[in-house]
């Protein structure tokens, strides 16, 4: 009996201790507040610091499937904008495990602009495909993958492909995000296109006719100069001296250089011209894309 | 029961340390910086309300932890929420300071060299009048300035009292000798020597190489150039002039200004390294 009674004033004791300590410090570890830590690093903008507190959150609580994809999808979110995209993909897709998740279509949409964002345009157009949402279920989804999916094939210059199927789209739905990406597809058809061959020969024939091609007339005006003087000069050296000139081997020499150099130069300024027109159109998608999605 | 209330009224007042504190100075102390910089933010996230904690010291060990995970932005911020919080203690100068070095490390050396003059004219303390100085000879380096850098150096070892300041101060005499000993290049000169000679600008500037190389090919076209108007085909050497002597003579001067430089900046690193080198010892 008496022991019973050390035993219960002991167990007392350690319950009051225990009880006083716990209430000197905020309970850090709690799910609950785990979870409002990492709310607090996400609005500050800390978002990789606040995506491993998600996570610390998943892996001390089993939350439910509902829950459980809604802080998937925060990760993903906090990935992305932390500038590690290919891991936001990563948690986009293990919320494709949650068919009956209210934010598993939007997941989908979402990963497929990561791999919009990465580059992948072919992979992210083949996930679109395999969509299946209806307008009715839900039509702001529906219009955004519809459009990404345009996007996709303009980035890669699919152009007749996307111009139809942004103009079935805005056919039927009259989507203004699908009618800006429609009028890109437009003049992507009839983007000016010039060939790098047809430079090198111009430049070839006449020095710096390439680079007037390649709509740089001042450059052109400056190869054909240099190389002009240069063989001016050379032929002169020869004239009066003969082959044993040193003033026609050096300019001959500067001169060849200079008429290479204009032949190369003009196949690369036609290089740098196309690439120029279609990131221009390019890049009119992704701001497009990423104002919108 | 009577006990046991009492054991817990002890325990309430004893100031334990809080575990996250404790957790996140112990992930400081070897080196894992984010962690701690995480442990240090979920504290003050906690404790944003109460008036009674150590609130500044935590935003200035956050502080520390992020410039050492190379967010001096973040730093910078946690540094001056740091101070906001400081009441006039002797550690006020030393987060002043902190705050400067990570200036430096932006790169915004005007402002870190203000700061770091602030903290020498405001401090209490003669030791810590002496380490902004000490501070500020290194952002003089980092940003160019041979002068201030010779002059803060010089203005430490003029305030050095202790015993151990003697032996620090040996270091940055060593190093002020070596510095003497430099004469740098000015980019100016290399410029005006290149357009009197080509590439003697650049051999000035120790660049042997480019300096013979521009030497060659400008003595080349200045040849021909002369030859043209000995001769009198003055069309010719007009046309030659403006567009092929004209080309390689710029490009002359104008690398003759860029090795200067070049020279500057190496010699630049190599004292900043040599320093650094130095106070490490």
């Amino acid at each position: 009996m008496k022991r019973n009674v050390v035993y219960a004033f002991i167990m007392l004791l350690a319950l009051f201790v225990f009880d006083s300590l716990a209430q000197k410090y905020p309970e850090y570890f709690i799910p609950k507040n785990i979870l409002k830590f990492a709310d607090s690093l996400y609005n500050e903008g800390d978002y990789l610091r606040a995506a491993t507190e998600y996570l610390r959150y998943i892996s001390y609580y089993s939350p439910d499937k509902d829950e459980l994809a809604r802080v998937y999808f925060r990760i993903a979110l906090c990935y992305r904008l932390g500038g590690q995209e290919r891991t936001a993909l990563m948690y986009f897709q293990k919320i494709e495990d949650f068919p009956e998740s209210d934010l598993h279509d939007q997941a989908l949409l979402q990963n497929s602009f990561s791999l919009f964002s990465l580059g992948e345009y072919n992979i992210a157009e083949k996930t679109l495909s395999q969509m299946n949402i209806s307008y009715d279920r839900n039509p702001n989804i529906l219009l955004k993958k519809e459009a990404l999916m345009g996007a996709s094939l303009i980035m890669q210059s699919r152009w007749m492909e996307a111009d139809s199927y942004l103009s079935s789209v805005v056919d039927e739905h009259r989507d203004p995000l699908a009618v800006s990406l429609r009028t890109i597809s437009s003049k992507g058809l009839t983007l000016p296109h010039k060939s790098r061959f047809f430079a090198g020969f111009l430049s070839a024939v006449i020095p710096g006719l390439g680079k007037v091609y390649a709509k740089k007339p001042l450059d052109g005006i400056y190869s054909l100069l240099t190389v002009g003087l240069a063989g001016w000069q050379a032929y002169d050296g020869f004239h009066e001296d003969g082959i044993s000139s040193i003033k026609g081997w050096v300019f001959s020499a500067l001169g060849s250089i200079l008429y290479f150099g204009n032949i190369y130069g003009s196949v690369v300024s036609v290089q740098i011209y196309n690439i120029q027109i279609r990131e221009k159109l390019f890049e009119e998608v992704r701001l497009t894309i990423r104002k919108n999605i | 029961m009577g006990i046991a209330f009492y054991i817990s009224i002890i325990l309430t007042i004893i100031p334990f340390p809080d575990p996250v504190l404790v957790q996140a100075e112990g992930f400081l102390n070897v080196g894992q910086f984010e962690e701690a910089a995480t442990e240090f933010k979920r504290y003050i996230f906690f404790h944003a309300n109460s008036a009674n904690d150590p609130i500044g010291d935590v935003y200035y060990q956050l502080g520390i932890a992020l410039r050492n995970c190379g967010h001096y932005e973040d730093s910078l911020d946690a540094f001056d929420l740091s101070l906001q919080w400081e009441d006039g203690r002797w550690t006020y100068d030393d987060k002043r300071i902190s705050k400067a070095v990570c200036l430096t490390a932006l790169g915004r050396y005007s402002e870190a060299e203000f700061a770091f003059l602030r903290i020498e004219v405001s401090a209490t303390s003669e030791i810590i009048r002496r380490k902004p100085i000490l501070f500020r000879a290194i952002n003089a380096l980092y940003g160019h300035n041979w002068d201030q850098a010779r002059e803060a150096l010089q203005s430490y070892i003029d305030n050095a009292a202790g015993e151990k300041d003697m032996g620090l101060s040996r270091v940055i005499q060593n190093l002020l000798n070596n510095m003497n000993g430099i004469r740098l290049k000015s980019a100016k000169k290399a410029k005006v020597f290149s357009t009197i000679l080509p590439g003697s600008g650049q051999i000035y500037a120790r660049d042997w190489k480019g300096g013979l190389n521009s030497l060659f090919l400008n003595g080349i076209f200045g040849f021909l150039l002369v030859e043209d108007i000995i001769s009198q085909n003055y069309v010719q050497a007009a046309l030659c002039s403006f567009f092929l002597f004209k080309r390689f003579y710029a490009g002359n001067r104008r690398n003759a200004a860029r090795s200067a430089e070049k020279y500057n900046d190496s010699m630049y690193r190599h004292i900043a390294l040599e320093f650094f080198n130095e106070l490490n010892k």
